[in-house]
């Protein structure tokens, strides 16, 4: 058998294992997007078809789940969606295996720093600088002003950026502490009204706000698409968020396969060309 | 963004654009400029044409998501593009599903072995 020939078999089987690939991503994808329908279904009848709905997009966002191309695969890449656009890094999240990796939290703050007059203004500088502190937690929704859809929060106190804080660093109650202690605010919630973005007196007292954590379990994390749909949001919604992200990993891996699988036609045209 | 992470792109009707978006894919700058378009019964062809040839020009876009029903009705740009990125993924609505006869690459690869 030819050199040629060989390729061009060479070439066939890699695009048929390609196209199964791609089909069985398709499969998978499908299966996802469909239970992801489902789930909205669900949202849409328990919190009404409005609100789950165009009507509640933003006029502003940023893309939070990206892509990152290696030259040869891409994988997602997940970042803080509350985190600056300077400074934010997304780490790449692995793409065949279905991975739902969420970025460390890098400097949420001052997010937006087309937004800063807003943060500056009213102590919202410090919870920017809070922000930065809790470097580590899952999801910070330390950023004062939501990544999308306004800057309402600009003008909300101290005492409510630190409450969203204590919701991401439930779990770290050291981090808490110290930005009572940073900002004099008290770290029971609502007593100490007066910090001072400097961080000036110490007045963080322990953590004794168990009740009021429960009370803003539900509330999503600012920054986060599911906070446009209202503060707290069905079940369903939650269940339709993690279904369609599953469903973009599926299409992540098929548009892996869809390159091998171009790459392998371009391979047997080559052969069968160069045959012929 | 830097780094080089890219965006996806979406040409979906509603329901698949407020359950993607909720991954955070979508994007509007300041200029009100758009990695998505939701299609309803009053798109128009002629601006679902519009939105495949910007987003297929732009360099911040590395996937096209599509509902397989929209891309029937620009079939004839599918079939002639022939780029590698952004990488075109025709994806099922709730109404329809997937079908592989229907998929560009798959016709594309099926006709080359006709060929060969």
């Amino acid at each position: 058998m030819t050199d040629s020939g060989q390729q061009g078999d060479d070439a066939f089987v890699a695009t048929l294992d390609a196209a199964q690939e791609y089909l069985a991503a398709q499969a998978a994808l499908a299966e996802a997007l469909r239970a992801g329908f489902l789930s909205l279904a669900q949202a849409r009848y328990s919190m009404g078809a409005d609100r789950v709905s165009a009507l509640q997009f933003p006029s502003h966002m940023r893309a939070s789940t990206r892509l990152r191309s290696d030259g040869v695969e891409l994988s997602l890449a997940v970042a803080d969606p509350a985190a600056p656009s300077t400074s934010a890094q997304p780490s790449p999240a692995s793409s065949a295996s279905g991975g739902w990796a969420k970025a460390d939290a890098e400097a949420p703050a001052a997010a937006h720093s087309s937004n800063g007059s807003d943060n500056r203004s009213s102590g919202g500088g410090g919870g920017g600088e809070a922000g930065q502190a809790a470097h580590g937690a899952a999801i910070i929704p330390a950023a004062p002003v939501a990544a999308q859809g306004g800057g309402a929060a600009a003008a909300e106190g101290l005492d409510a950026q630190l409450q969203r804080l204590r919701l991401a660093a439930q779990e770290s109650d050291g981090i808490l502490q110290s930005l009572a202690v940073k900002y004099g605010c008290s770290d029971g919630g609502g007593a100490n009204a007066g910090g001072r973005p400097d961080g000036s007196g110490g007045g963080g007292g322990g953590g004794s706000g168990a009740g009021e954590d429960d009370d803003y379990a539900e509330v999503p994390a600012p920054g986060r698409p599911l906070s446009w749909f209202g503060s707290l949001v069905a079940p369903s919604l939650r269940e339709a968020e993690a279904q369609f992200s599953d469903a973009l990993s599926a299409a992540v891996a098929a548009a892996n396969a869809q390159r091998r699988v171009r790459a392998g036609a371009d391979g047997l045209r080559g052969s069968v060309g160069g045959g012929a | 963004m830097s780094g080089g992470a890219e965006l996806f792109a979406l040409i979906v009707d509603q329901d698949t654009a407020t359950g993607l978006l909720l991954t955070g894919v979508g994007q509007v700058d300041i200029r009100k400029r758009a990695n998505f378009l939701i299609v309803d019964d009053k798109t128009s062809q002629q601006q679902v044409e519009e939105a495949f040839k910007d987003f297929t020009t732009r360099e911040d876009i590395a996937v096209l998501l599509i509902n397989q029903v929209i891309a029937g009705m620009i079939r004839h740009l599918l079939d002639a593009y022939t780029k590698p990125v952004p990488a075109i993924l025709e994806i099922p609505s709730k109404d329809a599903p997937y079908d592989p006869s229907q998929d560009s690459v798959l016709q594309r690869v099926c006709f080359m072995f006709g060929e060969s």
